[in-house]
């Protein structure tokens, strides 16, 4: 029986698909001739039948605990920053730089009466808009490293970097190229169509000099917003009218995306893209 | 799910539509949890791990390449996990019997000379509980590999790569696992018990 031995290993690989050609013509003609050689085939395929069979059914809570916890896979930035320990941690700084300038441009371009009013008058006015400024680089910071990070949450990603090329629009280009920087370095490959879709559908629908403030809200809706009237879009996100007042304390917040619109402007704008 | 259809799915939830990756969870759940059960013998633990590995294979999606099938990657994934977790928990898979070393002599390998057929469901339930009796009873790097082989499907060339081996390794390792696990069934009688003659239905099978 010994001599069978060299056949062990091919009878093993013929059960499993992995043996052709020549091998497989040669250990057939021998099974064709051997019955200890068929026994043995025989018990394997007897043991992979059974293992088959002794497959368990998962219970149905694997699905919908896997699907429940990736909903809830939240925008966190600080949890994007704690990614960025893998990756260069050079860039996000370049790009807060680049932001901050262009937010204080920005900050200036809107508001020239700060200029004119002079900072010792205006204190409080100046602090106001460097808080501003400051949460709006936050803003931007925050949505910088979540392009750059791993990404959990794709839906705010897409959100926001839309919205930084939707702002490209009010004159920030620096920011635009920065962000597109960004973006191709960020490995997010399968993304770009999509953002630059919804980025078309923002720049063109949305008339920001109708509004204070454009804010992108994803996944959670804020207490203060739940009542609220919604109209919902094609795209599938919803639209609310909030006043100035709101508006600023869900900017203040520091959890959103959003873009100043005009100054006089009373009310704002919420686009609402709930989760999944 | 084809290749291809992996492929789609996955560009929908990088695209942001997280609801698509259920497609991928439904098609690959079996498979993810008969691994997980098998190498950690706790259905609780599976079900745990199974989520895990499913969860991590989300958030690292971009990290996938596509140079293998995503479930061929989540496999991998999902035994990684299991490995580090009985690591943690200090639990090496039982092996109680080494009823053969890793150069096991065909000479041992007496079987009686029938074709086995478990016929109707009491004996393929015998069959069942004596294989799981008996994978328990392997060497653990035997039974790593049978559990790979027999829950995934993977291919020797995918499970080479799983363990860092090549596939010659693999190739001869399994042949040794199934070996093993024969000598023990035969211990218990399960081959005894149930055996009837038949014609080469077998050859015909894989030909």
């Amino acid at each position: 029986m010994a001599e069978c031995s060299k056949y062990l290993e091919l009878i093993s690989a013929y059960v499993d698909n992995e043996l052709s050609g020549d091998k497989k013509k040669e250990l057939e003609q021998h099974l064709e001739g051997c019955a200890a050689c068929r026994s043995i085939l025989s018990a394997y395929l007897g043991i992979n039948e059974a293992a088959h069979e002794a497959m368990a059914e998962p219970p149905e809570s694997l699905a919908t605990g896997v699907m429940d916890r990736l909903r809830q896979l939240p925008a966190e930035p600080h949890a994007a920053v704690s990614k960025l320990k893998h990756k260069s941690t050079l860039k996000p700084v370049i790009i807060s730089f680049i932001a901050a300038a262009a937010c204080l441009a920005l900050v200036f371009v809107a508001a020239p009466q700060l200029l004119r009013s002079g900072i010792r008058q205006d204190v409080a006015g100046s602090a106001a808009s460097v808080n501003e400024a400051a949460s709006e680089e936050n803003a931007l910071f925050s949505e910088k490293a979540q392009a750059d990070s791993a990404g959990s949450d794709m839906a705010a990603d897409n959100a926001g970097q839309s919205s930084l090329s939707g702002q490209s629009a009010d004159a920030v280009p620096k920011l635009a190229t920065s962000s597109k920087d960004a973006e191709s370095s960020s490995g997010l490959t399968a993304a770009q169509p999509t953002s630059s879709d919804t980025t078309s559908k923002i720049a063109g629908s949305e008339d920001t000099s109708k509004y204070c403030a454009v804010i992108w809200i994803d996944g959670q809706l804020p207490d203060i917003l739940q009542n609220y009237q919604m109209t919902e879009t094609d795209d599938g996100t919803f639209r609310i009218e909030v006043s100035a007042e709101e508006a600023k304390t869900l900017m203040a917040a520091g959890s959103y995306v959003f873009v100043n619109g005009s100054e006089d402007a009373l009310t704002a704008l919420v686009i609402y893209t709930p989760a999944g | 799910m084809t290749a291809a259809e992996e492929l789609e799915v996955i560009e929908k939830v990088r695209g942001g539509d997280t609801d698509a990756f259920e497609a991928l969870v439904t098609d690959n759940q079996k498979k993810v949890y008969n691994l997980a059960l098998q190498m950690l013998g706790s259905e609780n633990d599976a079900l745990d791990i199974s989520q895990e590995a499913f969860i991590k294979a989300y958030t690292s999606l971009q990290g996938f390449r596509g140079e293998c099938r995503f479930s061929v990657w989540l496999y991998r994934l999902t035994y990684n996990i299991c490995i580090d977790y009985l690591r943690k928990k200090q639990r090496t898979p039982v092996s109680s019997l080494t009823y053969l070393d890793d150069d096991g002599e065909y000479a041992d390998l007496e079987i009686p000379d029938m074709r086995y057929e478990p016929g109707c469901e009491a004996e393929k339930r015998e069959l069942r509980e004596a294989l799981e009796k008996g994978i328990e009873e392997l060497l653990p790097k035997h039974r790593e590999i049978i559990i790979m082989r027999e829950m995934t499907g993977m291919s020797y060339e995918e499970i080479a790569r799983t363990l860092g081996i090549n596939e010659g390794t693999v190739k001869s390792r399994l042949s040794r696992a199934r070996q093993s696990l024969v000598l023990l069934l035969n211990s218990y009688g399960t081959f005894t018990k149930n055996s009837r003659h038949n014609g080469s239905k077998e050859v015909e099978k894989h030909g």
